[in-house]
């Protein structure tokens, strides 16, 4: 009982709250509930929970508050619940660390799968997994670290430099988002301006058509609009 | 707070008008003496003199404001021939045989000339200050209307949006109810059938709001968005994301141009378009139709394209497809067409809030063809292309300033030739380029109406 993976759902609507715990419940994890911020932070102090859900419009203080003071002292993955056509929001709480974030509204296996990744990903940070690994594979793209090589279905595709490292950079945080800022940062180490973005879009737009079978159909990078871009994690 | 001081600011301003009259008459007067002088210094008779004189009143009743300062000019023009350039001279005398009636019948043609001049500046003011005041009010009238439009655009929304939202909650909530109370009697296999309807109502209610939500991101002043370069495969890419499961089964084909295209949009409402047009295809089209996606780049435009091999449509269904409400006011089988929905006429809304155009070619049994286009250079945002097609009214022209003043002309004109008599007889009697400008006060009250009427009906 007590090795069950823990999640916790801060949400206010209590029928969004009643579906989500069905859903986890039923799929082998311990849910705990939280109805409010305040609630949310003394729940995480006690109970540790592995992964939090957290919706960002809460009655009594705001959820990238809880955010932030979760971040002051652990890294437990947060996964935001978010309503759509918010994006800068969205951007605000990935680049306050937010480990991902999943649109209202959802279905059950699109939770499932983001909470998998997020605690995949804890995992991977708590082994320093990538470190140890020589080869990154999802689907048919293969990025070989020791001779930086890339496959895409056995045949090796050129890459320059940079566009190199940004693959790089998606393998690590597969199936994440990342935002623009958040890469940008990592691959030329200068603050995102309207330039850079432009630079990281034709890059990116360089990488589909060399990697994807169908740049207009994207197998393995996925754009989220207005907020960055996504890995897909393709290993099953 | 303006209009506490214009009365004082008003009468300062005839004050000094005043005094500038007084110069110029003063001033036209001595010019005239000084021309008399001359001529009588050059053996000249006095007929020569009365019509200096005269011709000094009719330019004075002209550069200056108001009957008075014509008059004076004339009375002086009189008395200084009297005093100066006839014997006595530098002396009156006004019992020499014939003068007392050369003088009469100067002095009446000059008060009668200041009088006419007069008259005629006052009216061509007036008329100028008709003609301003009826632009404004115009304006206002097209404010108006176009706030009226925007209502009728808002209610027919509205109209749109109760009607269809009713039917699938009729669905959610009935099918629900019916799960609930059932629940011991019912075989699985209904109740699956009941909850899978309950989803996909309220899939499609889900669509709704957001295409209503997207039509909130449009400036509802200038019916316009705040646009940001964007890479068109991306928002292709991720509209396909939103629907890749419904698109299961139906064999789809992308097709981006080689080089990347930057274009300027607000993403998620072009990435709303092509859910639209993807969700419309996959509706509409049957099962196991193929869908084609393409992006291309036109002169300055870049051009998508969202096509199916369905069924397709007739003209008739076609025209209306864009129109909100349109077709389920029309039909009385309104029911059948709620797929139709809000999805495409939002459409519509969104291009037309990007500058660019949105159609469909289709024929019955031929599929439907969707195309729609973006500039990509950001266009002046005051471009008049830009403005809705039922807030520009295109004959405006006529009331732009300076031809306002033209059209003016040519009705008093006219209406001068329409009423000859005493305006036409001052014209020939004045002959100083004031062709245009004459015609009586109360007339042109009346003509200009008319006038306006005739521009804004060309019928």
């Amino acid at each position: 009982m007590n090795n069950k993976t823990t999640v916790l759902i801060v949400e206010d609507e209590h029928a969004i709250r009643n579906f989500m715990s069905t859903i986890l419940t039923s799929n082998g994890y311990r849910v705990i509930v939280a109805t409010g911020g305040a609630e949310a932070i003394s729940l995480i102090g006690s109970h540790c929970p592995d992964v939090i859900l957290l919706d960002l419009g809460l009655p009594d203080i705001e959820g990238t508050e809880v955010l932030k003071s979760v971040r002051e002292w652990s890294s437990i993955p947060v996964i935001v619940v978010s309503a759509r056509t918010f994006e800068r929001e969205k951007v605000e709480a990935l680049d306050m660390g937010a480990d991902d974030y999943i649109t209202k509204p959802f279905g059950s296996s699109e939770l499932l799968a983001r909470i998998r990744t997020a605690l995949r990903h804890s995992h991977k940070i708590l082994t320093k997994d990538m470190g140890g690994k020589n080869e990154f594979v999802t689907g048919d793209l293969v990025i070989d670290f020791a001779n930086r090589r890339v496959k895409v279905a056995e045949k090796e595709v050129h890459l320059t430099q940079i566009e190199y490292k940004i693959l790089v950079l998606f393998a690590r945080y597969v199936g994440r988002v990342l935002t623009y800022d958040f890469i940008i940062n990592e691959i030329w180490g200068i603050p995102s301006e309207k330039n850079s973005q432009q630079l990281l879009r034709v890059n990116m737009a360089n990488i589909r058509r060399k990697i994807e079978e169908n740049p207009g159909n994207p197998k393995y990078i996925l754009t989220e609009v207005g907020v960055g871009y996504r890995m897909a994690d393709l290993e099953n | 707070m303006t209009e506490q001081h214009q009365p004082c600011k008003l009468r300062q301003k005839k004050l000094k008008m005043k005094r500038i009259d007084f110069l110029k008459t003063v001033l036209c007067f001595c010019i005239a003496t000084f021309l008399a002088y001359l001529l009588k210094r050059n053996g000249d008779t006095t007929d020569a003199m009365a019509v200096i004189f005269m011709l000094t009143v009719v330019i004075v009743s002209r550069i200056t404001d108001g009957y008075i300062w014509g008059i004076l000019a004339s009375l002086a023009g009189i008395l200084a021939t009297n005093y100066i350039f006839t014997y006595p001279y530098m002396d009156f005398n006004f019992s020499l045989t014939g003068y007392s009636v050369t003088f009469s019948a100067m002095l009446v043609i000059s008060i009668m000339i200041s009088a006419l001049t007069t008259q005629n500046k006052k009216q061509t003011e007036a008329a100028i200050e008709m003609a301003e005041k009826l632009q404004e009010t115009y304006e206002e009238q097209r404010a108006i209307e176009i706030v009226a439009q925007k209502e009728r655009l808002k209610s027919n929304l509205l109209r749109a949006i109760s009607h269809d939202l009713r039917t699938p909650l009729t669905t959610i909530i009935g099918a629900s109810a019916t799960v609930l109370e059932n629940r011991d009697t019912m075989d699985r296999k209904t109740a699956d059938y009941l909850i899978k309807d309950i989803n996909e109502e309220a899939q499609w209610l889900l669509r709704m709001v957001e295409n209503l939500l997207a039509v909130t991101h449009i400036s509802e002043d200038t019916m316009k968005v705040i646009k940001s370069p964007q890479v068109g495969e991306e928002i292709i890419a991720e509209a396909i994301d939103h629907l890749k499961i419904k698109l299961n089964g139906h064999p789809l084909t992308v097709k981006v141009p080689d080089e990347i295209l930057i274009i300027p949009m607000d993403g998620t409402l072009i990435e709303q378009v092509i859910i639209n047009l993807l969700d419309n295809a996959l509706k509409h089209a049957g099962p196991g139709c193929s869908i084609f996606i393409g992006l291309s780049q036109e002169n300055d435009n870049a051009l998508f394209e969202v096509s199916d091999n369905g069924k397709g449509l007739s003209q008739q269904a076609a025209a209306h497809l864009f129109e909100y409400g349109e077709k389920s006011a029309n039909d009385p089988s309104s029911d059948a067409t709620r797929g139709f929905g809000i999805g495409l006429p939002t459409c519509k809304t969104i291009i037309q809030a990007h500058s660019g155009r949105i159609w469909v070619e289709s024929a019955p049994d031929q599929g439907c063809r969707f195309f729609f286009t973006l500039p990509l250079e950001d266009p002046e945002e005051n471009d008049p292309q830009n403005a809705p097609p039922e807030t520009s009214i295109t004959n405006n022209a006529p009331f732009e300033n300076s031809s306002v003043k033209e059209a003016l002309q040519n009705s008093l004109h006219r209406h001068l030739l329409r009423e000859g008599g005493g305006a036409a007889r001052i014209e020939e009697l004045l002959r100083f380029g004031l062709k245009n400008r004459a015609g009586s006060h109360e007339n042109q009250h009346k003509s200009l109406p008319e006038e306006h009427q005739k521009k804004e009906n060309p019928s």
